[in-house]
Parts: structure tokens; C-alpha cells; sequence
């Protein structure tokens, strides 16, 4: 009887047990969650001055949520379909979660890892599984992880292309979508990857007909049209390019604005496939269409320079002074004109007037890329003309110029890592290399993390190619790998690292 | 009566409250319900916490909803959760606690001499059908008077609708709340209890309305905190607002004593005991 009784009460505590095991399994990860959300709000609140330790504490945070899976136990195959869909939905929140904070840490590697793994999730729907491969591709571009890259941007333009849901029209992608074709296809030449290159060379080409097809005169169609041009232009197939581009230009959406697309193809003309004057009549026709704007200053300068590579000397520097005293010219192409003016003065023997003509343009636009490239043009001069001191005393100067564009405070806005390499070339014409490798690799704490790895892997190349110093080349590699673990950065010393190994075997 | 007059049988009522606390008998009963909301309060808040897994799951779902499987929504829900156990469990079991209080308190009185031994036990019922008219009128006063301010046009502010239909229930509850000593002086049923209540009401109404205003004044902190769990929850972490719940069931066992001592201290004298 006893016995009867505490059965009778330990059933249906025993059946209540077995039926709320999924909702309690689901509460106590909806209690992790939340406090990994907290530390990602504090982080949120503060982002700019986000601490260390709450981005550790909020990876630490998500990544217990992950460790505790329900759903692996054998039991789950049982629980509410609700219950379930809602710790896959947990689950999934806290990968994107942790794959975003890896990214805000610099673990590269990590986030696009993390990134991937949220594909797994059945429920993922389409756009939200092409942000994930765009959010892993980005990543490990980040983290030097090239194949992975080219793996997730042929996986995004297989699932783009395959989608019965985009050529229905009920997915609309983002813009940045429509280029990947044009990306992976890069990719795979820049690898030097024929196989891979001529299989999605053809799917894009493809992929880009159809879409123009499917949705003639619409915004995704130029773009896919442009798509062609751009694969034209992958393949050096400068015809090819030259009739797409025409046949854009022929057929003009109203509002549509084509004139940098008659640029290129002026270029395209000009400097590719020698027909000067078809090339000339399109830079005319931009500079009436367009008059006073930053394409018919770029149009004017290509003309100049058409007519300087058919030796309209003359005539060239008349068109250059002309466009750098144009108000109206954009301080780039004022500072080419005046660069490719230089150049002439030089060559025809006129050195003061080029001088002054270089040290005026790097006052006037110093962050221009002609004022970076500058001071190697002087450089290479006086070593030439046999003026050591000068060229020592020109080194001296655009060691200050470069490194007070470096700068992390510096008002520059361009790319750094190019300030370096004509660091290194400046250097490297004085006849100085070692000095420059050794300012390239001492990453004064003036510089950012990116500039001071990107510095560290000048420093090596300079060591190993130009100075066939493999020692100091491994020493500046491994600081690089030990400084910026699970950056793209590391990534690159590791492999330049068993490059170097490798030769050092084969040899 | 006049305003000293009130002032006095409210300082009495003060020190009524203050002589009861020297009585193991007296308090036991106000620990007890706080005991009792405790052991309801803490497994309905850790419904997920072993061992309360095992059976607190449909409990929870079937007072809260499904929401209130959820967490922290599971915080944010728990005062209206609880509250659908504690009108019934203040009802019954807090009024029956808190009378045999108020009975062991006129029975540690010198007055208990002259009046008559009554049987609690036999006077259970009508006590308990005391405390759910008592709820029952606090309830749909507050009901009432939250729907009709709520119609209120903007321009009044919803702080004054707040501040009527505090002072309305505290005026509801001054009319019964001397009810459990009739019945202890004087016996009867619920009905009479509560009539003669509301005489006693009546005739000390300021110092009544002094000793409810004064309870309701020492929850009001709590309660508007707990009345905002969810912005508690998303400002600090949603087990706080257990930590208030549980503070207001603190406040409660104190707040009873108070006003339970308070209403012997004034309701005794007029009975020709306490003089």
C-alpha cells in the first residue's frame, strides 16, 4: 500500500520531469544569452572606448552559450518543435554575435570561422546566409586566408546564381553581390588558377546575360552590364570590353550618368588599343558634355597624355599648364599634370624648372600620389647626375614627408602601406636600402597596428629581395607573426616565412 | 474626533505595535505568511533551479503563460504572476494568520479579562470570508478606479489618477479593516463584523486613515519599482526584481504587524477594555 502511495506520487513528478526538460534546457540558455548580451551592450554603449576586458568577457560569454548544446543530447529528438526552433535561433544569434566580436578584436580568423558556422543552421534564410559568406569572405581576406576567400565568394555566386528565389525577383541583392562574379573570376587569374579561372570566367559571363536578359533596363542590369565590361577587362580583352561599353552607351537609360564609362572607353582607345583618334574625339565630347567637372579634367589630362605618348611634347606640357592653372581642376589630376610636366622637364634637360615644379605641387597637394611618387624622381636625379649630398639631403626630407603621412594623427587619408613602398623605393634609389629596411621594421609607436605590421612585412621584403638578407628577413617575418597573431598580417609572414624555408632547403 | 485626538490613538497605535513585537505568539503568525509567500516565491522564481525543474514548469506556464518560460520575460512577468496566488493566499491564509495575531494580541491585553473567550477555530470562517470581501473590494476598487482614469482625458495627470485611486482604496480598506476584532470581541458573522467595522471606521477615521497611509506610504517605493520590472530588469540584471519582491514580502510581515496592532490599540478602548 506504502508502496503504491509513493509511486502514485513520484509519477507524475517523474512525467513532469521528462516533458519540461526542453523548456528548461531553453531558459538556461536564454539566461547565458542575456548575459552575453549585457557585456555586448556595455560594449555597444562605449564602442569607441569599448574595454578589453568586456570584449573578452562578452566572447567568453557567447561562447559558453555555444558550448552548452541541448539539442546534441539524445532526449532533444523528443522536445516541442518550438522549443527547439528557439535554441537553434539561440544558438544561431550567438554565433553572429561571437563571429562580430571576433571581427571587432581582430581574430580574423576566428570571426570568419564563426561566420561559416552559421551557414550550418537549416533556418538561416537566404539573404541572411549570403551576409554570413559575405561576413566570412571579409574576414578571412582579413586574416591572408586568399583560398578561403575565393571558396566564399564562389560559394555566394553559386548560391546567387542558382537561387530560384533571386530569379523570381522576390530576393533583391545588395549591390556589392552583383560584382562577386567579377571578384571570384579575378581571383581565380590572380591565383594563376586556369581551371578555376576559365570555369567561373564562363558561369559569370552567363550569370551576367541572364540577368540582363531577365531584367532588361533596370538599375541590376547596368550593373550586370558593367559585370561584362569589368570580365573584359580581367581578361585584357580590350575589344571585347570596347563593344560592351559601346553597345551601353548606345541604348542611354534617361537619368542614367555614362560618362565615366565613356571615359574608360576613351581610355580603352587612347593606351590600350592605339586608335588615337577615336580616343581623342571621346575626350572631347566628355569635355563638352560634361564642361568643368572632375571627368573633363580627367578627360583633359588623358588627351594631354595621348598626345605626349604620340610625342606632342610641346603640345602635351601646353595642355598640362593649362589644366593645373584651371580652377576648376580637382587637386589629383592637377597633381598628375604637373607630375607628367615635370617629367618632361627633366628629360628635356630643364632640372631647376622640374625641381620647382615638384616641390610646388608637394605644397600644394601633398597627399596626392604624384607628391608621394616626388621625391623618387628627385632622388633618382641626383644619384644620376652623380649629386650624393643632394640626394642624401632629398632623403633626409621625404623621410619626414612619409613619415609624417604615416602618422597615425596625420590628416592622410590614403593608403599608408603605398607611403611605405615608396618609402622603400626612395631608399632603395639612394642606394640606401638597409636604412630603409630598418626604418620600415622599427614601427615607431607614431604608427598605427596596421601600419606597423604592414612595415614589418616591407622591412622583410626589402631584406630578402633587395639586400638578400634572409636572416634579418625571418627576424622582421617572425615579429610580425608574434606582434599581430590572427591577423591577415600574420598570415602573410607565415607564408613568406615557408617560402623562404622552402628556398632555403631547396637550395 | 478631533485631529489630537487622532494624533493620540495613532501614537497608541505606534506603541501597541512596538509592545507586540516582545511576543513570540504575536509575531509568529505575521513570519509565518511571510514564510509561506517565501517558500511559493523563491521555487516560481527559480522555476529552472533544481530541484524546482522537476514540477515548477506547468506551474509557472499556467499562472504566467508561456511567456513566463522565458527569461528574463520570466522576471519581467513575475509580480503579475505572483499575484495570481497572492490575492487568493492573502485572503485566506494571510487574513486567518494575521487574525490569530490580532487574537493573541487582545489576548496578551489586560482587557481579554473582560470579554469573552471565543473559539478561533469556530471563528475561521467568518474570518476568512472577511479577508476575500477585504481583497475582493480592494481589488475591484483599484480595478474600477485604474479603468476609469484610464479615461481620463491627458491633460490630468496620470500621477493625481494614481494618487485617487490610492486614497479611494485606502478608504475601501479603513472601512474593513477593523472587522477581525469584532469578531474577536464581539462574534457574529462576516456581515455584522464588517458593518460594525465601518461604525468603528467612522468614528476614528483620521487616526485609520493615519495608520493605512502610513502602511501604504512604506510600500509605495517598492511597489512603483516593482510596478516597473521590466525597465529593473533591462537596467540592472531581471533577478532584482526577485530581490524587490522578496523586500516587499519583508515589508509586509512589518507593515502587517503595524497596522494589525495598530487597529487593536484603537478598536480595544472602544470595546471598554484598553482605557
Amino acid at each position: 500500500m506504502r508502496r503504491a502511495l509513493l509511486a502514485a506520487a513520484t509519477l507524475p513528478l517523474m512525467v513532469a520531469c521528462s516533458q519540461h526538460e526542453d523548456v528548461l534546457a531553453r531558459y538556461r540558455l536564454e539566461q547565458k544569452l542575456w548575459r552575453a548580451q549585457y557585456y555586448q551592450r556595455r560594449i555597444n554603449i562605449s564602442v569607441v572606448r569599448a574595454s578589453q576586458n568586456d570584449t573578452r568577457l562578452a566572447i567568453a560569454a557567447f561562447d559558453a552559450v555555444l558550448r552548452d548544446d541541448p539539442l546534441a543530447s539524445a532526449e532533444a529528438a523528443r522536445w516541442r518543435p518550438e522549443v527547439v526552433a528557439d535554441i537553434r535561433e539561440i544558438h544561431l544569434l550567438s554565433r553572429a554575435a561571437l563571429a562580430n566580436l571576433y571581427f571587432l578584436s581582430e581574430r580574423y580568423a576566428d570571426a570568419g570561422h564563426m561566420y561559416e558556422s552559421t551557414l550550418e543552421a537549416a533556418e538561416l534564410g537566404f539573404g541572411n546566409a549570403l551576409d554570413a559568406r559575405l561576413g566570412a569572405a571579409r574576414s578571412m581576406y582579413l586574416a591572408g586566408e586568399t583560398s578561403d576567400v575565393m571558396r566564399q565568394c564562389a560559394e555566394m555566386f553559386r548560391e546567387i546564381s542558382s537561387s530560384e528565389e533571386f530569379w523570381s525577383g522576390r530576393f533583391v541583392p545588395d549591390p556589392v553581390f552583383v560584382d562577386i562574379p567579377v571578384v571570384v573570376t579575378r581571383l581565380y587569374r590572380e591565383a594563376r588558377d586556369s581551371t578555376g579561372y576559365a570555369e567561373y570566367r564562363g558561369l559569370a559571363g552567363n550569370f551576367y546575360r541572364r540577368v540582363v536578359d531577365t531584367w532588361p533596363g533596370t538599375a541590376i542590369a547596368r550593373q550586370a552590364a558593367l559585370g561584362q565590361v569589368q570580365l573584359c577587362l580581367v581578361d585584357e580583352d580590350w575589344r571585347g570590353a570596347v563593344d560592351r561599353i559601346e553597345s551601353t552607351l548606345a541604348a542611354p537609360e534617361p537619368g542614367e550618368d555614362f560618362e565615366g564609362l565613356r571615359l574608360l572607353l576613351g581610355e580603352i582607345y587612347a593606351f590600350a588599343l592605339d586608335e588615337p583618334e577615336r580616343a581623342r574625339a571621346i575626350f572631347v565630347d566628355i569635355e563638352t558634355r560634361v564642361p568643368g567637372t572632375a571627368l573633363a579634367a580627367a578627360a583633359r589630362y588623358d588627351r594631354a597624355a595621348l598626345e605626349l605618348d604620340l610625342g606632342d611634347e610641346a603640345g602635351a606640357m601646353n595642355a598640362f599648364r593649362l589644366l593645373e592653372q584651371d580652377s576648376a581642376t580637382p587637386g589629383d589630376v592637377a597633381a598628375r599634370a604637373m607630375y607628367a610636366r615635370a617629367t618632361i622637364l627633366e628629360r628635356r634637360g630643364s632640372w631647376d624648372e622640374a625641381l620647382q615644379l615638384l616641390r610646388r605641387m608637394q605644397q600644394l597637394y601633398p597627399h596626392a600620389q604624384p607628391s608621394i611618387e616626388a621625391p623618387i624622381l628627385i632622388t633618382r636625379h641626383y644619384v644620376a647626375a652623380g649629386e650624393p649630398e643632394l640626394a642624401q639631403r632629398t632623403l633626409e626630407r621625404a623621410r619626414e614627408y612619409y613619415l609624417s603621412l604615416i602618422d597615425r594623427n596625420s590628416p592622410y587619408q590614403g593608403d599608408r602601406m603605398g607611403v611605405q613602398d615608396a618609402m622603400a623605393a626612395n631608399y632603395a634609389t639612394a642606394g640606401r636600402a638597409a636604412e630603409g629596411a630598418v626604418l620600415l621594421g622599427s614601427g615607431p609607436s607614431s604608427w598605427d597596428d596596421a601600419s606597423t605590421a604592414a612595415g614589418l612585412l616591407k622591412a622583410a621584403e626589402v631584406y630578402a629581395t633587395t639586400l638578400g638578407d634572409t636572416a634579418h628577413a625571418e627576424e622582421m617575418l617572425k615579429k610580425c607573426v608574434e606582434r599581430f597573431p590572427e591577423t591577415r598580417y600574420s598570415r602573410m609572414a607565415q607564408r613568406r616565412l615557408a617560402e623562404l624555408e622552402s628556398r632555403r632547403v631547396r637550395r | 474626533m478631533n485631529i489630537a485626538r487622532a494624533i493620540d490613538g495613532y501614537l497608541d497605535a505606534l506603541a501597541n505595535a512596538q509592545l507586540a513585537l516582545r511576543s513570540p505568539s504575536i509575531l509568529v503568525p505575521f513570519l509565518a505568511f511571510g514564510l509561506v509567500q517565501c517558500a511559493i516565491l523563491i521555487p516560481l522564481a527559480f522555476f529552472a533551479a533544481t530541484p524546482f525543474g522537476a514540477f515548477m514548469p506547468p506551474v509557472v506556464e499556467a499562472l504566467g503563460g508561456e511567456e513566463s518560460l522565458h527569461y528574463p520575460t520570466h522576471f519581467v512577468l513575475l509580480p503579475a504572476t505572483y499575484r495570481n496566488i497572492y490575492l487568493p493566499l492573502v485572503a485566506t491564509v494571510g487574513f486567518a494568520l494575521w487574525s490569530l495575531a490580532l487574537w493573541s494580541m487582545i489576548g496578551h491585553h489586560e482587557a481579554s479579562a473582560t470579554i469573552e473567550k471565543r473559539s478561533f477555530r469556530k471563528a475561521l470562517p467568518s474570518i476568512v470570508a472577511v479577508g476575500l470581501i477585504f481583497v475582493g473590494v480592494t481589488v475591484l476598487v483599484g480595478r474600477g478606479l485604474g479603468l476609469a482614469s484610464a479615461k481620463l482625458p491627458p491633460a490630468i495627470a496620470p500621477r493625481l489618477a494614481m494618487l485617487v485611486v490610492i486614497v479611494v482604496t485606502a478608504c475601501a480598506q479603513a472601512l474593513l479593516v477593523y472587522a477581525p476584532v469584532v469578531l474577536r470581541m464581539r462574534g457574529g458573522g462576516p456581515l455584522s463584523a464588517i458593518r460594525s467595522s465601518a461604525r468603528y471606521a467612522h468614528r476614528n477615521f483620521l487616526a485609520t486613515a493615519l495608520l493605512i497611509g502610513t502602511v501604504l506610504l512604506v510600500h509605495l517605493p517598492i511597489d512603483a519599482m516593482i510596478a516597473n520590472a521590466d525597465v529593473i530588469a533591462a537596467r540592472f540584471r531581471p533577478e532584482v526584481v526577485f530581490q524587490l519582491m522578496m523586500g516587499s514580502v519583508v515589508l509586509e510581515v512589518i507593515t502587517a504587524l503595524f497596522l494589525f496592532a495598530g487597529v487593536a490599540a484603537l478598536a480595544l478602548p472602544q470595546e471598554g477594555g484598553l482605557r
